[in-house]
C-alpha cells in the first residue's frame, strides 16, 4: 500500500479527517467492545480466562515439542505437513501445491495468516485466481484494499459504498439499490456459491489445531469456512506455529472465550472440527489435505519477554477498546495486524523491518491489558518495544534454524524485568530530586503551585518552548486548572464538585 | 480443569445450577441465536414434525436427507417425506451432485446438543455428507434429549469417536459485515429448526 509510506502521524491525521470512517469506527468498536466487557463481568468466563491463559502458556513452554507431536498426528491421518520458516517459503509451498494440483480457482476462508504472507498476489502471479469468500474480505478484495479490522475486515465500508462497488463489478446487470443490505448479501451469496462449486482448492487459516487428535478448528458465522473445507478436492491450511493447542478438550475453554471476546457470541454459528481428509466411504470433503506451519520469527520470541504475544488468540478485543484504534482505524497502522496486538506483533514478526513506529501509537492506558482474554500485558510489551527499537536492528535475536531437535523449555523470563540502572546521570539526578520533592506534602503542594503559574502562558505558546515543543508536536498541551485537587477537596460542600 | 469437571458431572436429565432443565436452556439459547426449537416430542411425533417442517421450508425444491444417520433412518424420515409429496434427494442418487446446491432443505441427526449455547453437533459419515447441513436453504435437525450436554467441554468429553468433519452449529448462517447489522443465510442455511425427541425412548442411545 502506498498509504503506508506516509509517516504514521500523517496516516492517522487523514483517518481522523475521514468522517465516514469515523462514523463506521464508532459504531463497530462500540458494538464489538461489549464482548470483552461481558468476559470481565461473568464469573464462569473469569475462570475460563485463567484456564485459557494457562493452556496458551503450556504450549509456549514446549512449542517445538507440541509441533513435532502435531506433525506426527497429522501425518498419521494422511495430511501432508510443511514447515515454512518465512512468508516467502509459505507462499512458495502453497503456490507449488496449487500448481501440482492443476488448480485454476482457489477459494479462501478469512485468514489473517494468509494476509500476513501476502498470498493472493503470489497466486495471481502464478496465473491462479484466488477469491476471498468471507463477505467482508470479498468486499475489500473487490475494492483492492486490505482488512482494517482482524474480525470485521470491511468495518470501514458503508452499505452505499458496498452497493457502488458491487454495481461497478456487475456493470451490465441492473444496479443494486444503495440501501438494501439483503439484496447486497443475496448478490454476494450467489456470486460466491458459484466459486465454491467450481473451485479446485481451498486455503484456510486455523483458529486452533489440536496436537493430540490432529484436529483443525475453524470458527465462522457465514459458513464460508465450511464451504471451503467441504467442497474443493484439496484443502490447504496455513497455520502460524502458535495456533497449536495440546488437546482437543482445550477447545472447550478456548473457543467460547475467543467467540465471546471477538463478537460477544457464546459460540459462533459454526465451529468446524476437521480431522484429516475425507474417508474412503465418504462422498464429500477434501481428498487431500496439507497443513503449512508458519514460523516467521515467532519461534525466536520463545524464551524472551515477548513470548507472551504468542498466547494471542486473534479475538480483536484489544482493537475495540483501544482509544487509538477507535480513532484512526486499521489502515492508518499500515500493517497486516492493527491495534495494540498489531503494534506489538508487526515489529516482532518482521524482526524490526516493519512497523518500528507502531509501538508509539498507544496512549499506554492499559485498556488492552484488561480486555485481553489470555492476559497478555500488551501495554508493557509496547513500552519494552519502544525501548528495544531505539537501537537499530531486530528487537530479539533470530531463532536457530528449523527444524530443531526438541529441547527443554527455557526458564521463564522474570516479569517485570529487573532494573538495569543504565539511565544517564543527569536523568537519574532529575528523577531523584523529583522523587524527594514529592515525598513530602509541602514539596508536592509547592510544585503544584508552581505548575499553576504555567496558566499565564497560553497553550499555543508552550508548543514553542524547547524541550516541550518536541513532545507537543502531536499533542495539545493541557493547562492546569486554577485550583488544585487539594483546594477543591478542602472547600467541598455536600457535592464535592 | 475445575470448570469442565464441575459442569460435566451434571447428568443430562438433571437441572443446571440456575434451576432450568438442560432442554429449557437449550431452547432459550437456540432462540437467542435466531434458531427454532420444537418439542420435545415422542419419536413418532418428532419424525412427523421434522418431515413436515422440511417439506414446508423446501417449498417444492428438493429435500436432502442424511441417509446414513441413525436417527434419520430410525425414524423413517425418507418414507415420511415421500408420503408428504416432497422431492426426496438421497446422497447416493445420481441427481445429488447437480441438485444439492439448489436444495430447499436438508435433514440431519445430531450426535450431541449443547444446552448453554443452543448448539447441535453434526458428524459426517458414509451417506451423511457434509453438504446436507450446508448447501440447502433450510436445515432441519433431529436431536435426542438424552444427547444434550451442558457445554462444549462436556460435549467434547462425552464423544467417543471423531469423524473427519464434526460441525457444531448454533444457528443459521449469518453475517454482520455490512455496518454491523445481522443478515441471515449468507453462505449456509438461512434457517435452523431443531426437533427434540423426548427422553425415555431407545433412540437416544444409538451412539
Amino acid at each position: 500500500m502506498s498509504h503506508s509510506v506516509l509517516p504514521l502521524a500523517e496516516r492517522a491525521r487523514r483517518a481522523i479527517d475521514d468522517r465516514t470512517l469515523q462514523q463506521a469506527l464508532r459504531t463497530a468498536t462500540a458494538e464489538l467492545a461489549r464482548g470483552s466487557e461481558l468476559t470481565r463481568g461473568d464469573e464462569d468466563l473469569q475462570v475460563a480466562r485463567r484456564e485459557a491463559a494457562r493452556i496458551r502458556r503450556e504450549v509456549l513452554a514446549d512449542l517445538d515439542g507440541w509441533l513435532d507431536r502435531l506433525q506426527a498426528r497429522l501425518e498419521s491421518l494422511g495430511v501432508v505437513v510443511h514447515r515454512a520458516a518465512t512468508p516467502e517459503d509459505a507462499r512458495r509451498i502453497i503456490v507449488a501445491i496449487a500448481a501440482r494440483e492443476g488448480a485454476r480457482l482457489v477459494v479462501k476462508s478469512k485468514s489473517m495468516a494468509t494476509e500476513e504472507i501476502h498470498l493472493n498476489p503470489a497466486l495471481a502471479a502464478a496465473g491462479i485466481e484466488a477469491v476471498e469468500t468471507d463477505l467482508g474480505e470479498y468486499i475489500i478484495q473487490l475494492a483492492g484494499e486490505a482488512p482494517s479490522h482482524i474480525i470485521v475486515p470491511a468495518v470501514h465500508k458503508t452499505v452505499p459504498q458496498v452497493a457502488e462497488l458491487f454495481n461497478t463489478v456487475r456493470a451490465d446487470a441492473p444496479p443494486l439499490p444503495a440501501d438494501d443490505r439483503e439484496a447486497l448479501c443475496a448478490y454476494a451469496r450467489q456470486e460466491l456459491r458459484s466459486k465454491f462449486l467450481a473451485a479446485d482448492l481451498a486455503v484456510t487459516g486455523a483458529n486452533f489445531v489440536a496436537a493430540d487428535t490432529g484436529t483443525i478448528l475453524l470458527v465462522s458465522n457465514e459458513g464460508n469456512a465450511r464451504m471451503c473445507t467441504s467442497l474443493p478436492r484439496v484443502h490447504v491450511c496455513l497455520m502460524p506455529v502458535e495456533k497449536v493447542i495440546p488437546r482437543l478438550a482445550d477447545a472447550g475453554v478456548l473457543v467460547p472465550l475467543l467467540t465471546q471476546s471477538a463478537t460477544a457470541q457464546p459460540l459462533t454459528s459454526y465451529l468446524s472440527m476437521i480431522t484429516g481428509p475425507r474417508r474412503p466411504d465418504e462422498s464429500d470433503g477434501p481428498e487431500r489435505m496439507h497443513v503449512v506451519f508458519l514460523d516467521h520469527h515467532r519461534r525466536s520470541l520463545v524464551g524472551t519477554p515477548y513470548e507472551e504475544m504468542l498466547a494471542c488468540v486473534r479475538c480483536g478485543a484489544c482493537l475495540n477498546v483501544c482509544p487509538i484504534y477507535r480513532r484512526i482505524g486499521g489502515h492508518a497502522y499500515g500493517s497486516t495486524y492493527p491495534g495494540p496486538m498489531g503494534a506489538v506483533l508487526t515489529p516482532l514478526l518482521s524482526a524490526g523491518e516493519e512497523g518500528r513506529d507502531l509501538p508509539d501509537a498507544s496512549s499506554l492506558c492499559g485498556a488492552c491489558n484488561d480486555a485481553c482474554p489470555v492476559d497478555i500485558p500488551l501495554a508493557d510489551l509496547l513500552v519494552r518495544l519502544r525501548a528495544d527499537l531505539r537501537r537499530p536492528g531486530p528487537p530479539v535475536d533470530p531463532a536457530p534454524a528449523w527444524p530443531t531437535p526438541t529441547r527443554p523449555a527455557p526458564p521463564p523470563a522474570p516479569w517485570p524485568p529487573p532494573r538495569s540502572g543504565r539511565w544517564p546521570r543527569p536523568r537519574r539526578l532529575a528523577f531523584g530530586l523529583w522523587a524527594r520533592l514529592w515525598a513530602s506534602p509541602a514539596g508536592y503542594r509547592a510544585s503544584s503551585r508552581l505548575a499553576r503559574l504555567g496558566r499565564i502562558v497560553p497553550s499555543k505558546a508552550w508548543c514553542r518552548v524547547p524541550l516541550i515543543s518536541g513532545w507537543a508536536a502531536g499533542r495539545d498541551v493541557p493547562l492546569p486548572d486554577s485550583r488544585s485537587f487539594h483546594d477543591r477537596w478542602a472547600g467541598r460542600s455536600d457535592s464535592p464538585w | 480443569m475445575v470448570r469442565s469437571e464441575r459442569l460435566s458431572s451434571i447428568r443430562s436429565d438433571a437441572e443446571t445450577p440456575d434451576g432450568l432443565s438442560l432442554l429449557d436452556r437449550f431452547a432459550a439459547a437456540l432462540r437467542a441465536n435466531a434458531g427454532f426449537c420444537h418439542g420435545p416430542f415422542a419419536p413418532d411425533a418428532a419424525a412427523d414434525v421434522a418431515a413436515r417442517l422440511a417439506a414446508e421450508r423446501a417449498a417444492g425444491r428438493p429435500v436432502a436427507v442424511a441417509a446414513g444417520d441413525a436417527l434419520v433412518v430410525g425414524l423413517g424420515i425418507p418414507a415420511r417425506l415421500g408420503q408428504l409429496g416432497a422431492r426426496l434427494l438421497l446422497p447416493d442418487d445420481h441427481r445429488w451432485p447437480t441438485e444439492i446446491a439448489s436444495a430447499g432443505a436438508g435433514v440431519t441427526g445430531a450426535v450431541r446438543g449443547l444446552a448453554a449455547t443452543g448448539t447441535v453437533a453434526i458428524a459426517c459419515g458414509p451417506r451423511s455428507p457434509r453438504s446436507v447441513s450446508l448447501l440447502p436453504r433450510a436445515h432441519v435437525c433431529l436431536l435426542a434429549a438424552t444427547d444434550l450436554t451442558v457445554d462444549l467441554s462436556a460435549g467434547l468429553a462425552s464423544l467417543t469417536a471423531l469423524p473427519s468433519a464434526l460441525t457444531w452449529i448454533s444457528g443459521p448462517s449469518r453475517s454482520a459485515d455490512l455496518e454491523m447489522k445481522i443478515t441471515l443465510g449468507i453462505h449456509g442455511p438461512a434457517s435452523l429448526d431443531v426437533v427434540v425427541i423426548a427422553a425415555g425412548n431407545s433412540h437416544g442411545t444409538h451412539r
